[in-house]
């Protein structure tokens, strides 16, 4: 068999008996609803600004808490130290210090 | 069929014209499945579960390509994944389906050295490398070029065209010893 009498051949090659699947098919998806996607665009920017807002306003309010009913300057120094992701250097540990004076001002 | 006017139609709630869909590519499926997936698969479950599939999938259609290119494209993951379940490819024994290749251009003696080809070529076909007996069939299927075939396997170019030639060579050899 050389090569064109192969892919002939190949072309040729049918399944042998007729199919007709129709009903069993419809019958399975009258019974599916569809999950049409509206087609709204993600705007992903304002979905983080959105997100990092919500993150400062929830520290914010812990910290206002912290201060207002159980002020100890460890724990909120602690707790600025943990949303510098465990990092803090001295220099972020005076900001914080810092951050603390200008809470305190406001009472 | 207007087949964009069809899924539109479809998405906006009118089922029934589904059957349009089927009654169109029920034939073409049954016979991609067949020459990927071989004898060793029931042919109408795997048509009847490409187009419940299909049926699924339409809301992520976005008319960028044709519906047949999407219809081959899930065909041939819905066989290869079938075919990884049962861990062959195909049944290559002697009691395999033959493929009737019926012509006005042979006589009773040319058809049935046809059809013993034919068969021969057919558990060929399922000694090959998946990949390799995807891309061949896809070739030879409906004048697939090797941009189509790439689309559909979701591959390069050139390793359609690889797969494709190594896939003849192959073929010709185990048909050939």
């Amino acid at each position: 068999m050389n090569d064109t009498d192969l892919i002939q051949q190949l072309r040729d090659m049918r399944y042998p008996t007729s199919i007709d699947v129709v009903a069993p098919v419809m019958e399975q998806v009258r019974n599916k609803p569809l999950l049409v996607p509206t087609h709204h665009t993600v705007n992903f920017r304002r979905v983080a600004s959105t997100v990092a807002a919500c993150l400062l306003l929830a520290v914010g309010t812990n910290i206002t808490l912290l201060y207002t009913h159980n002020y100890d300057e460890s724990k909120i120094s602690n707790m600025i130290a943990e949303v510098y992701n465990y990092n803090a250097s001295y220099a972020d540990m005076n900001e914080a210090s810092f951050g603390l004076g200008a809470i305190e001002s406001l009472y | 069929m207007n087949e964009e006017e069809v899924i539109r139609d479809i998405l906006a709630g009118n089922v029934n014209r589904y059957e349009e869909i089927v009654k169109e590519y029920q034939t073409i499926v049954a016979n991609l499945c067949f020459k990927i997936g071989g004898a060793g698969i029931d042919i109408a479950e795997m048509t009847q579960q490409v187009f419940v599939e299909l049926y699924m999938a339409l809301p992520r259609f976005q008319f960028k390509s044709k519906l047949s290119t999407f219809i081959y494209r899930l065909t041939v993951n819905v066989v290869c994944k079938e075919i990884k379940h049962l861990s062959r490819w195909v049944t290559p024994s002697e009691d395999i389906i033959a493929p009737e290749v019926p012509s006005d251009d042979y006589n009773a003696e040319q058809q049935i050295i046809r059809n013993e080809q034919a068969r021969q070529l057919h558990q060929a076909l399922g000694r090959l490398h998946p990949e390799q007996r995807t891309a061949l069939v896809l070739y030879t299927f409906n004048d697939f070029s090797y941009n189509d075939i790439a689309d559909v396997m979701q591959c390069s170019t050139a390793k359609v065209e690889s797969l494709i030639f190594r896939a003849r060579k192959n073929l010709k050899k185990m048909l050939n010893p």
